[in-house]
């Protein structure tokens, strides 16, 4: 991914609670499927179970022209699918089966291909759990792994080589972690910077998060890294993804750090306290703007038990996991559905204008 | 190089793979970031678990408890400790400033331990790395494990899902085996292994279960879907027999 400038594009897809029960009513998508369905070209990667009597299938929706190059990839088949992140893959379906100039427009540059998992309909249904109990971010990280069922992952997998994307986008529904606030959720990259490299960050996290006084600033810590590695790629994408993330329609203006949340802004997870930032360390996140993380836990790309640090390590795609955590169902989807706005919006204007 | 365990505790038809709690303490205790693991995969000895199946669940047995970590943080001390181990040596930094009365040699050690020695600690305590660095990986081995295969075959032997469990959840207290009690008890509870917390490990099915396909169980949405027949012309005798003419027109084909 190389530089991102503030894209004239846009893309909103807002989930109220109304909405939400609309996609969450089985009989109501179903009367709606039938008609969302049919820009879509549609394929079942595979089908297995999560339990003797537990059927999912994992089906591939594919839309757009592509004509700038532009392959985006989304995964929403995490382990045991949660209701959020179901209406989400709905909401994001149904959203590019409908017609507007915007979505024109990004469809004339982009492919995209949703991934959705889904209960059968006889399925038994087990009441989903949230992945991991306890705090911190390492349980937030749980539950951005890649699907847990050999049957759905090697289908996943063969899929990806198969698609050879330019951006791989995982979006996980974390749960309501008590650790992590109010906040709404996360979002990490995988990114290559070497051993040295990223064990010096690490380390150093704790004194270059702090003022000269010795207390916890976030504001130097991110300015910091902004200067230090100004010449990464990697680094206009996080910060376009942090102020769509924040700001969506309203990213004119941009602060490192919000001193005040406001309406219209995303809460999303940043560490403040010192104690927050050595679990980030042990975990190899390095926060690189508001609610965007460099994941540097291994040197040859972030974590490879995610599908974008799969895609990253071995396909050389633009990575992202978006991990959803407040404590409302609704909240998830919306940050869900706001990270996956942001990361099109990214891949569209990476692709350049081709609009035909 | 850390290794850790997975047992693949037999349940009616599969495998739930699981960590030891021991190895769940071990990872805990282990940076998520550059972390190297072996993890060996306790087994029944037969067949019922592919390979490839019982490494990605192992893998992400390891990954889940390395992140779920608390020792990692723990050893994390606060940076206001440093200061506090310094304040002694400060205050004789200063008593002996006060009385070392012109004389230089006391008068340097008490500068040295008023600010020097604070500042050094402090520069070093900056620089400590948060993770060493490893070749990072999550390898798996299998191994077979006796007491895993008598649970198989109590597990096998008995029809009844409730009496498999409970007899199973008698064998594995009898042989030590915590994880798979503590299974077997969830399971007496709620049979469905779908229903299993994410902690209580990863359920796989069977290798020697046929896997069907429900390519003729609609998917939510699906049942206005049917497929469509392309729609064929009836195509008039007199043309067929006009195509036959003009083919024969070339002559025979040997």
């Amino acid at each position: 991914m190389h530089a991102v400038a503030d894209q004239p594009l846009t893309l909103r897809i807002p989930l109220h609670d109304d909405a939400y029960a609309v996609l969450a009513d089985e009989r109501r998508w179903q009367e709606e499927f039938a008609t969302v369905r049919l820009p879509y070209e549609r394929r079942v990667l595979a089908e297995s179970q999560l339990g003797p009597q537990a059927w999912v299938r994992l089906t591939i929706y594919t839309i757009g022209e592509g004509r700038a190059g532009g392959v985006v990839w989304i995964d929403l088949a995490s382990s045991r699918p949660s209701s959020a992140e179901i209406i989400t893959g709905r909401a994001l379906l149904r959203a590019f089966a409908a017609d507007s100039s915007e979505r024109r427009r990004l469809l004339s540059r982009l492919l995209l291909h949703f991934v959705t998992l889904e209960y059968t309909v006889d399925a038994e249904r087990p009441t989903w759990r949230v992945p991991a109990s306890g705090g911190g971010i390492g349980s937030v990280l749980v539950g951005g792994a890649m699907n847990a069922n050999p049957a759905i992952w090697n289908a996943l997998r063969a899929d990806l080589e198969q698609a050879r994307p330019s951006m791989v986008v995982g979006l996980r529904d974390a749960g309501g972690v008590p650790a992590d606030g109010r906040s709404d959720g996360l979002v990490t990259l995988p990114v290559t910077l070497g051993d040295l490299q990223s064990v010096h960050l690490l380390g150093s996290l704790d004194a270059r998060w702090r003022d000269r006084f010795g207390r916890h600033d976030p504001r130097r810590g991110y300015r910091w890294f902004a200067e230090r590695f100004a010449q990464l790629p990697e680094l206009p994408a996080s910060c376009f993804l942090s102020s769509f993330l924040r700001f969506g329609d309203n990213r004119t203006r941009h602060r490192l750090v919000p001193d005040r949340l406001e309406e219209t802004e995303l809460p999303v997870y940043y560490p403040k306290s010192p104690a927050e930032l050595a679990g980030l360390a042990a975990a190899g996140l390095i926060p690189v703007f508001p609610g965007v993380f460099w994941d540097v836990s291994r040197s040859d790309g972030g974590d490879p038990l995610t599908t974008a640090g799969h895609a990253h390590r071995h396909l050389g795609a633009f990575g992202l996991t978006a991990l959803a955590t407040a404590d409302s169902p609704t909240r998830r989807a919306n940050f869900l559905l706001a990270a996956a706005a942001a990361a099109i919006v990214a891949a569209a204007g990476e692709a350049g204008p081709n609009d035909g | 190089m850390r290794t850790a365990t997975c047992l693949g505790i037999p349940v009616v038809d599969g495998t739930v793979v699981t960590a030891t709690y021991a190895s769940r303490r071990l990872l805990g205790n282990t940076a998520f970031a550059g972390a190297a693991v072996t993890v060996q995969a306790a087994i029944a000895a037969d067949g019922r678990v592919t390979e490839r199946d019982l490494e990605h669940a192992c893998r992400l047995q390891a990954r889940r408890f390395l992140l779920q970590s608390d020792g990692v943080t723990a050893g994390w001390s606060r940076r206001g400790g440093g200061l506090w181990l310094a304040l002694p040596g400060m205050v004789l930094g200063v008593a002996l400033i006060v009385a070392s009365l012109g004389f230089w040699l006391p008068a340097v050690a008490g500068v040295w331990l008023l600010a020097l020695r604070p500042w050094l600690l402090m520069r070093l305590r900056r620089r400590r790395p948060a993770a060493v660095a490893e070749s990072p990986s999550i390898a798996v081995r299998r191994v077979a494990h006796l007491g895993i295969g008598a649970l198989r075959e109590v597990i096998a032997r008995n029809l009844e899902e409730n009496l498999a469990y409970a007899e199973a959840y008698e064998v594995s207290r009898r042989l030590g085996i915590r994880e798979a009690a503590d299974l077997y008890t969830s399971l007496l509870l709620d049979p469905r292994p779908a229903a299993l917390a994410p902690e209580d490990g990863l359920w796989l099915p069977d290798a020697t279960t046929v896997r069907e396909v429900l390519s003729e169980a609609p998917l939510a949405g699906d049942e206005g879907l049917k497929p469509v027949e392309p729609e064929m012309e009836a195509i008039d005798a007199e043309i067929l027999d006009a195509d036959f003419e003009a083919s024969d027109e070339t002559g025979p084909v040997a």
